[in-house]
């Protein structure tokens, strides 16, 4: 297993070959012989309900008639479908994206079901009435259909092409999806006029992996607006980039629990622009180095330009917002505390404005990119030094640490500095406190939008950890009874939650909630829950309760309504890593008297147990003398992120974490 | 999928302009609606305009308060609709601050419009949308809306409460129609009768001012019978050129039948192969379910509502020729199926959903969004579901069960009851054998029998995922703290209840506690009711839908020289809800556990709640009940 960006080719004309072995099928369309239907299964994965016997595609630059190039994206596939539950398959959906009136389209499609009957195989063809469009919004179409006369053990074959005018938008390529495919190919041939960055990730090897440069000549139409301005007829040879890559039995990938998106992990391939040149004309660079991207986007009016020209509006707004602010720190927290309160976010996945700083001042709405980048600028008019950070969140793939590919990007804070101290803030949440981010922000390399420090700030799960203390003293009381106080200092992430949940839940029945916690009846008096509203520090839940003791023997769990009951890895196996939120320390004290009238007849034995030597580790010590018994459970874990050959020794940690939380004291009434 | 959902979208908003000046500052509202509130709605005028039977005009202007983020679902409009019978003509939108200042107002292109289409291959639903986005609170949105209907089959509703924590100042439904129109309604939880005026026009006029907020309970009724609502619906309608009248039943079905009748034509090789199947068979029901095992095996469930063909069915040699088709095709073509081998069916009408199964049955009109078929024997009658490439014929399931469906006969509508399954046919039997250990391991060996209701879930799991995605699935169903499934195997038994056999093994590491010289066992493994209701006054009738029986027996071995020291009690009770036993007991080397559960379905009144409160939580307990033993001395 490798990290989750295998690696990054950039391609300045490099030749690149290597070709493992090549036993390519054949993929000529209607080309199915009975005994393609032999197999009842796959060696691949004996329990699919689908093989995708071959899955091939090309994309192939082709002179226009826009005066520019068009590309020509074309997809063969053939299914075998095993049973019922794949019969979705067979309905197909092709997006197709439109602006102005550039539009993607679709140039041919063919597209059969085959059967076999009485040892011959019967063919079934989509009628061009049944293939639907579907108008998804102001940008997208979809061309619909359904395969007919399915049955189980049928073969599907698909094959488009579409004409695409996008000619700086190279489809991306996913070897692998829910089924097993038995042969994935994708082939790209590029004129020297664009230079692309090539991405690939993922943990299955390449078949195929060659390229080559060949010549060719593009027929390319400029059309005239006018009498004068004639339409214009011309042909360019240029040097061609041709490669194929390809996979040989790529196993189905499926999303387990603690996956930040399943899209980190399939084997896929993704082209970024990196240059254009055409002959006797400068390199136009498209993806720079850092320094000009940050450069660019403080230029940019759609991203930093009103962080500095904003005509003074800003100035006369602040005054009005940090009136009576004392120190910086407070002026700063006015400013972050006004902004969020104020603005509603509409998108919580953009990084660029939707409208000018003003207009998302004046509408008190808008998209993460315009809060927080509003917030800069307040806080630059301030007088801070505070900038843009870009990154992209846990469910939208991993930024990639050295290029500056803004599409895998989503999501802008900021940050602040204030007495030298540094701070991250995001004004786009409710409930997030200064100098607090979401979880979901946590997820690697995030990039400082500084044109002269655009420095890498790693935001990744292994460095925050969710910690939590919790304490309960449990003294007899007069009746014969034990009384108790709770106390518990939550994580970031539960306080987030908690806070949620206490915007549409009573205190009332969040507490009886807390009751039904216990495995036995419980008074509960004196609850509060501290911090609420104070966004930066941690929410603090206590109680008081009690409960009763005449039974004979007395059998109490020290670990209360805090015990871990569930191993949250049930799965027998990972094929991937196992990425957690966080990082886990969390600590449970119990003091205690031992009832009045008992004595103790046993306790569960104190153990250690580490974890990978020191990446995590669970205490249980229970000590006890004549009148008390004390009692500690902390569980550790240093990281967030787990290989897969870390997952049966994290299954089994925890299971051991979940049998010794069920363990028991065990007191006798002295008689 | 029928067409019917977009127009059961409850209807918002007012018409303001009968009131001289809008006034919606905050503090202008009654502190009694604004306590507990979200939302508060402060005027609305809903008007229905019907021109002719084919033609009207649906108008409405609201304006609701938000008082805090719990309101946000409220502050924002859509409005769903088919670009064949619909037009949405105007929209318009105001945003005020508390002090009932105007902000601003809706721009036209801050309307987005998307496609409506969800699980359909391909229809004409597509929806309109438009928010503020503000979130100083408190604040009000005002909408005004107007739009063009070409058809008279659908009617709005009126329900002026549209959700918990929400309050109406003012709410106005008014029904215009021509003079000579007959318009038919029907009012729930609305004191008194419409104020009616007529001329030219007549106008049917609700009003409701200040309404509290409803609470959402366990098992409550129906949002429509719990707050103000009145229906509606016509008597001569028209849409896309076919005429109709659904005054009654009857009427509505004569309708639907016109729309359905002769396309029940099947090709030749397909008519051959209804003989060849069924000719030498005598019994009429194999005969049924033989053409009905071939429907299933031979067809699969697409879905395409264009236009008329929303409610009109694909003819039979459509689906005869793709081998796909919705509701309405599937089921035609199994009526048309079975009609080639002499046996008449009906095609029927009903509202499908485990959990929405009621329709206003004594007001006729289109409340239905399925069609299934019902074959009427001398006996008995026996219901498919056309669009189940697995469910056994003759079965349900919770999907149509236990609910009127309109048969659709030739002389018109015939209201029936689908087949209800009580707590005999629904039963979960089970036994488990196990040993543990004296380190606390369980190994179990658990064989249980579902039929009814009680296998609907796991027949679909069953059905529809792979052995190891069922393995998945079954790690992540079990409710134990940590095991492994060495095996597991079900059985289908496909009849008119289906049951479902499964057997599985498992070890669980730990499954009892071990401390020192004893060890705690639940010997209660997997039929632990996780209900906890929350103990609070009640305000609705309780609604219990389904009834079943579980019954559990088990034995678990336990390691020699152990005795016990703590045992729960036997817990039984009877009560209108059904009833409960549960008992523990040692017996040498083996510990042994019973349990029964009958649940029964019914409506109960509000004042039972406290009853079935402490059901529950005497349940809850007794299920867990541990079973301490410890090592005998010596």
């Amino acid at each position: 297993m490798r990290i989750f960006v295998k690696g990054i080719l950039l391609y300045s004309h490099i030749i690149w070959g290597i070709t493992i072995f090549a036993q390519r099928p054949q993929t000529k369309f209607g080309d199915i012989k009975p005994e393609d239907f032999a197999p009842s299964l796959y060696s691949i994965d004996s329990s699919a309900s689908a093989v995708v016997l071959f899955d091939v595609a090309s994309a192939t630059y082709e002179g226009d008639s826009y005066g520019s190039f068009s590309i020509a994206f074309k997809k063969h596939t053939r299914i075998r479908l095993l049973t019922r539950n794949s019969f979705d398959l067979a309905s197909i959906a092709i997006p197709l994206y439109a602006s102005g009136t550039l539009e993607e389209k679709i140039e041919s499609m063919e597209a059969t079901t085959y059967n076999i009957e009485n040892g011959k195989v019967i063919s079934y063809n989509l009628d061009k009435a049944s293939i639907f469009k579907d108008r998804l919004n102001k940008n997208f179409i979809s061309r619909k259909f359904t395969l007919p006369n399915l049955k189980e053990g049928s073969i599907i074959e698909v094959k488009y092409s579409l004409l695409s005018p996008y000619e700086k938008y190279l489809r991306s390529w996913e070897f692998q999806g829910n089924h097993p495919v038995l042969w994935s190919e994708y082939k790209i041939s590029v004129p020297f006029v664009y230079d692309f960055v090539i991405i690939k990730q993922g943990y299955h090897p390449y078949a195929v992996d060659e390229g080559n440069v060949g010549k060719q000549t593009y027929n390319i139409l400029r059309r005239g607006n006018s009498a004068i301005d004639k339409n214009h007829a011309f042909t360019y040879s240029s040097e061609v980039l041709n490669h194929t890559w390809a996979m040989k039995d790529i196993p189905a990938l499926k999303k387990e629990n603690f996956t930040t998106t399943l899209d980190n992990h399939i084997a896929k391939i993704d082209f970024q622009l990196s240059k254009i040149q055409f002959p006797d004309e400068p390199v136009k660079n498209v993806m720079n180095n850092w320094y000009k991207v940050s450069e660019d986007l403080l230029k940019d009016p759609d991203f930093g330009e009103g962080l500095t020209k904003n005509s003074g509006w800003i100035h006369d707004e602040l005054k009005k917002i940090t009136v009576g602010a004392g120190t910086p720190l407070d002026t700063a927290k006015k400013i972050f505390e006004y902004i969020r309160d104020n603005m509603s976010c509409t998108d919580k996945s953009a990084t660029h404005l939707s409208n000018p700083l003003k207009k998302v001042f004046q509408t008190k709405n808008g998209n993460v990119a315009d809060i927080n980048l509003l917030l800069t600028a307040f806080l630059i008019d301030g007088g801070f030094e505070a900038h843009p950070v870009l990154l992209s969140t846990r469910k939208h793939r991993k930024s990639l640490e050295n290029y500056p590919v803004l599409d895998r990007l989503n999501y802008v804070i900021t940050q602040v500095k204030i007495n030298d101290k540094r701070y991250l803030l995001d004004a786009s949440q409710n409930k997030l406190g200064f100098g607090c981010l979401m979880n979901d922000c946590y997820n690697g390399y995030a990039r400082i939008i500084d044109a002269q420090m655009p420095v890498l700030i790693d935001l990744s799960a292994d460095s925050i950890r969710e910690s939590k203390f919790t304490s309960i003293l449990l003294r007899n009381d007069e009746k014969g009874g034990l009384q108790g106080t709770f106390r518990s200092s939550l994580g970031n992430y539960e306080s987030n939650l908690v806070r949620e949940k206490l915007t549409n839940t009573s205190k009332a029945d969040f507490f009886k909630e807390i009751k039904k916690g216990y495995s036995f009846d419980i008074e509960v008096w004196n609850e509060s829950i501290d911090s609420l509203k104070v966004y930066e520090a941690p929410v603090e839940v206590k109680y008081d309760f009690k409960f009763d003791t005449d039974d004979e023997m007395i059998y109490l769990n020290p670990i209360l309504s805090e015990a871990l009951q569930e191993n949250p890895f049930k799965a027998s196996e990972r094929l991937y890593p196992v990425e957690m939120p966080y990082a886990i320390l969390e600590n449970f004290v119990l003091k205690m008297d031992i009832p009045k009238g008992y004595k103790v007849e046993e306790v569960p034995k104190s153990s250690v147990v580490k974890f990978n030597e020191n990446e995590g580790q669970f205490e249980y010590i229970v000590a006890k003398d004549e009148h008390a018994i004390q009692f500690r459970s902390t569980v550790r874990l240093n990281k967030a992120t787990f290989l897969p050959e870390d997952y049966q020794s994290l299954r089994a940690f925890f299971g051991y974490i979940v049998k010794k939380h069920g363990e028991q004291i065990v007191f006798k009434k002295i008689k | 999928m029928f067409k019917s959902l977009l127009y059961t979208l409850l209807l918002q908003l007012t018409a303001l302009t009968v009131f001289p000046q809008d006034d919606y500052s905050v503090n202008k509202i009654d502190p009694a609606l604004t306590a507990g509130a979200c939302a508060v709605k402060r005027y609305e005028l809903v008007r229905f305009e019907i021109k002719d039977p084919g033609s009207a005009v649906y108008y409405y202007k609201s304006a609701v308060t938000i008082l805090n983020e719990n309101g946000e679902d409220h502050a924002w409009w859509q409005e769903g609709y088919d670009d064949k019978f619909t037009t949405i003509r105007s929209v318009d939108a105001i945003l005020y601050d508390a002090t009932g200042k105007k902000i601003r107002s809706l721009k036209k292109a801050d309307i987005s419009d998307v496609s409506g289409a969800e699980s359909n291959l391909a229809d004409d639903f597509r929806v309109k949308r438009h928010n503020f986005h503000y979130k100083i609170y408190p604040y009000t949105v005002e909408y005004e809306v107007e739009i063009k209907k070409d058809q008279l089959m659908f009617m709005p509703s009126w329900m002026p409460v549209e959700d918990e924590d929400y309050t109406v100042e003012k709410s106005i439904f008014e029904i215009v129609c021509p003079s000579s129109y007959n318009i038919r309604y029907k009012s729930y939880r609305y004191d008194g009768e419409p104020v009616i005026q007529t001329g030219k026009e007549k106008i049917y006029r609700w009003e409701v001012k200040n309404v509290a907020a409803v609470k959402r309970e366990f098992a409550s009724p129906e949002w429509q019978r719990i707050t103000p609502t009145v229906v509606v619906g016509a008597t001569n309608f028209e849409i896309a050129g076919f005429k109709g009248n659904m005054s009654n039943w009857k009427e509505f079905g004569k309708f639907i039948y016109g729309l359905k009748q002769n396309r029940d034509k099947l090709p030749v090789d397909i008519k051959t192969t209804v003989h060849e199947l069924t000719d030498n068979v005598t019994d009429v029901k194999k005969k049924i379910e033989l053409l009905y095992n071939y429907m299933q095996q031979n067809t699969r469930y697409i879905s395409i509502q264009l236009g008329i063909g929303g409610w009109q069915p694909f003819d039979a040699e459509y689906v005869a020729q793709k081998k796909y088709g919705d509701c309405k095709a599937l089921t035609n073509y199994m009526f048309s199926l079975l009609k080639e081998a002499g046996i008449k069916s009906v095609y029927s009408l009903v509202k499908a959903g485990e959990y929405s199964r009621y329709i206003h049955e004594e007001f006729s009109s289109q409340q239905f969004n399925h069609v299934i078929l019902s074959v009427p024997l001398q006996r008995d009658t026996m219901w498919l579901e056309c669009t189940s490439q697995t469910l056994p014929a003759g079965y349900l399931s919770g999907f149509t069960c236990n609910r009127y469906a309109l048969m659709i006969a030739e002389d018109g509508g015939y209201l029936v009851r689908t087949p209800s399954y009580n707590f005999q046919d629904n039963r979960q039997i089970r036994k488990v054998n196990a040993t543990v250990d004296e380190t606390g391991k369980l190994n179990a060996n658990i064989v249980t029998e579902y039929t009814g209701l009680q296998q609907d879930n796991l027949f679909e799991m069953i059905n529809g995922n792979s052995k190891k995605e069922q393995l998945e699935y079954l790690k992540k169903e079990i409710d134990l703290p940590s095991y492994d499934i060495t095996s597991f195997d079900y059985k289908t038994k496909p009849s008119h209840i289906p049951a479902i056999a499964e057997k599985i093994n498992l070890v669980a590491e730990n499954y009892a506690q071990v401390s020192g010289t004893r060890i705690f066992i639940q010997p209660n493994l997997l039929s632990k009711t996780g209900l906890k209701l929350k103990d609070e006054e009640r305000q609705h009738d309780i609604d219990l839908m389904f009834e079943y029986r579980d019954v559990d027996s088990v034995e678990i071995v336990i390691p020699i020289g152990f005795t016990p020291e703590a045992m729960p009690q036997q817990v039984a009770f009877t009560n209108k809800f059904g009833q409960y036993k549960i008992t523990y007991a040692v017996d040498g080397a083996k510990v042994l556990m019973t349990r029964l559960f009958e649940r029964r379905a019914g409506r109960f009144p509000a004042s039972d709640y406290k009853e079935l409160v402490k059901m529950y939580a005497e349940m809850y307990k007794a299920d867990r009940g541990k079973i301490v033993l410890v090592k005998k001395e010596g």
